[in-house]
């Protein structure tokens, strides 16, 4: 019955196979979907994207491998199967991917540089950080800024800065976005957080995200500022001991190369919520210092190199994440978000469309002369950003991962180019290289937690559910 | 008492850690749940009763009726869908 099947296979445009040390991974970019493939599978699949004669590849796999006739024609009626119940082939026809629809609201999360001032002085700086701009918001305008955000109907509500200590109202301001419903996090160096305060911070945030880029005192010390790996570090056990969310946030420089392992262990031993790994760009201050960046071979090989790291760690669970590991098996993406899904509002209430997109050309308005919600849903320029996606972004159309990445980091590439609608080639070939390595550590066998939990009780009533072509994500 | 029988048009395998199942002839796709993939992986030319009884031992503190009966449930929809029959003994 199966071998009937053959005819009415479709190849899904531009299926990849993905070669890598001698194996293949099969990709349908175009649900976003891959798989590990054997040799034959491999065969198969080349032969009928090749367009070849359908009814010589039994004889084909019976010459290139050795098989019987018999053999031949099992093993092609099983990898017919497996591909179809895979989307690695169609039946009778590809089928048409639904169109993206953005939500009516998309806005979720608003980010606020509440200060230009911080303690210490990173060589990496995006915010180019120093001391408070003369017309930051006060205690009374940043309120009245997250009650433009509740209206807005953004969920969360996140600090970051300079560093966000560094306000005295700090925790009187997060507070008030507390009490309005927010999801309210920050992200900060941990140079404050102390024994005083730490239950203080425990009761209002949902989540504290820490600077730690080194896994060796010295190294940090000497990019961030003596003593700041030690109080960073405190900050997340004290943090930890008083049941906060913690993450992580690490910039990884040409320094950082020599302790990631070291810093992935302290990770490991602890419980994060996430570990998001991030190579230093050449963006705010970290344009001035663009040695430390990682080569180009140092960041192709980076995603390689880190998969190495957890191996040796037995980090088979681990909760690090790298610079463009956007997307997910199975959901396609297609746009980075900035604009869109969030907002970045600066010191003096000016609106940007991504904490990392603070240039001239971004700025749009200010808070205190229109509501957040009107300039979200009418500013020409935000209306811009939300409406470049990737299927008409001319660098990103044509290529494969599309689906998956999203286009990347606007502002990664912009910190290259300097062009919102460019791609700079160097990050898109980080991006593809993330994506294989992810793709590949996803594959062979399934996971013991990604099998089916046969007691799940909660999930007890059998069900039938019908599968949808493909669930789109923005 | 009914005899169930998986559809010959029908493939399944479990792909990422689901029960996923295709109809050959109209090239429709279902996914079952972890329970939904129980009884599928016991249904074939089996009767409702022993189906309910292979999950009751998966299942032993559940109630036998809402077993049956959720057995039942599962097994119209996938008839519904062509993916089984029901002969008559």
């Amino acid at each position: 019955m199966i071998v009937d099947l053959l005819d009415r296979l479709v190849v899904p445009s531009r299926l990849g196979l993905i070669y890598r040390g001698g194996e293949t991974l099969g990709y349908n970019p175009g649900l976003n979907i891959w798989h590990r493939l054997d040799e034959s599978c491999t065969e198969v699949l080349r032969w009928l994207r090749a367009g070849r004669d359908r009814d010589r590849l039994e004889g084909h796999l019976v010459e290139r491998f050795g098989y019987t006739p018999e053999a031949a024609r099992e093993r092609l009626q099983e990898i017919v199967k497996w591909c179809i119940l895979r989307r690695l082939l169609y039946l009778d026809r590809e089928p048409s991917l639904p169109e993206f629809v953005h939500p009516v609201n998309p806005l979720a999360t608003v980010y606020w540089i509440c200060t230009q001032a911080c303690n210490l002085r990173c060589t990496y700086c995006y915010q180019e950080a120093t001391v408070t701009r003369p017309h930051e918001l006060s205690t009374a305008e940043a309120k009245a800024l997250i009650d433009q955000v509740v209206e807005a109907g953004a969920q969360t509500f996140v600090f970051t800065g300079g560093e966000p200590f560094t306000r005295r109202d700090l925790l009187e301001v997060a507070s008030y976005s507390k009490s309005r419903g927010l999801r309210t996090n920050v992200i900060t160096n941990g140079h404050y957080i102390r024994n005083k305060n730490v239950e203080s911070i425990a009761e209002i945030f949902d989540l504290v995200t820490i600077s730690l880029d080194h896994g060796l005192p010295e190294h940090h010390d000497r990019h961030r500022g003596a003593g700041s790996w030690e109080r960073a570090l405190n900050a997340i056990d004290l943090l930890l001991e008083a049941g906060v969310r913690v993450d992580v946030n690490s910039v990884l420089s040409r320094l950082g190369l020599q302790d990631v392992k070291e810093l992935l262990r302290l990770g490991r031993t602890r419980r994060l919520g996430q570990h998001r790994i991030v190579p230093q760009f050449p963006m705010g201050r970290g344009a001035c210092s663009r040695n430390d960046e990682l080569t180009p071979t140092e960041l192709l090989q980076l995603n390689d190199q880190l998969s190495d790291v957890k191996r040796d760690l037995e980090d088979n669970e681990s909760c690090v994440t790298m610079e463009g590991a956007y997307g997910k098996k199975g959901l396609r993406r297609n746009h980075c978000g900035a604009g869109l899904s969030e907002v970045s509002i600066d010191p003096e209430g000016w609106v940007y469309p991504c904490k990392l997109l603070q240039y001239p050309q971004f700025r749009t308005q200010n808070i205190r002369d229109a509501r957040l919600m009107d300039i979200f849903r009418n500013n020409p320029l935000l209306r811009s950003t939300q409406g470049k996606v990737v299927d008409t972004l001319h660098p990103c159309k044509t290529c494969i991962i599309k689906n998956d990445c999203g286009g990347g980091c606007r502002g990664i590439h912009v910190s290259f180019t300097q062009e919102y609608s460019q791609t700079h080639p160097l990050f898109c070939s980080y991006l593809r290289r993330a994506f294989e390595v992810r793709a590949w550590g996803s594959t062979g066998d399934v996971p013991a937690h990604r099998k089916a939990q046969f007691h799940d009780v909660s999930g007890f009533q059998p069900r039938i559910i019908p599968l949808s072509e493909v669930v789109s994500k923005s | 008492m009914s005899r169930i029988r998986r559809s010959p048009q029908v493939i399944w395998d479990v792909v990422d850690g689901v029960m996923v199942l295709c109809h050959t002839d109209s090239a429709e796709f279902f996914e079952l749940n972890p329970t939904g993939a129980i009884v599928w992986s016991v249904c074939d030319e089996n009767i409702i009763d022993d189906v309910v009884e292979r999950l009751q031992e998966a299942y032993p503190s559940e109630d036998h009726e809402r077993l049956t009966a959720d057995v039942w449930d599962l097994i119209r929809s996938l008839q519904e869908a062509g993916l089984v029959q029901l002969q008559s003994n």
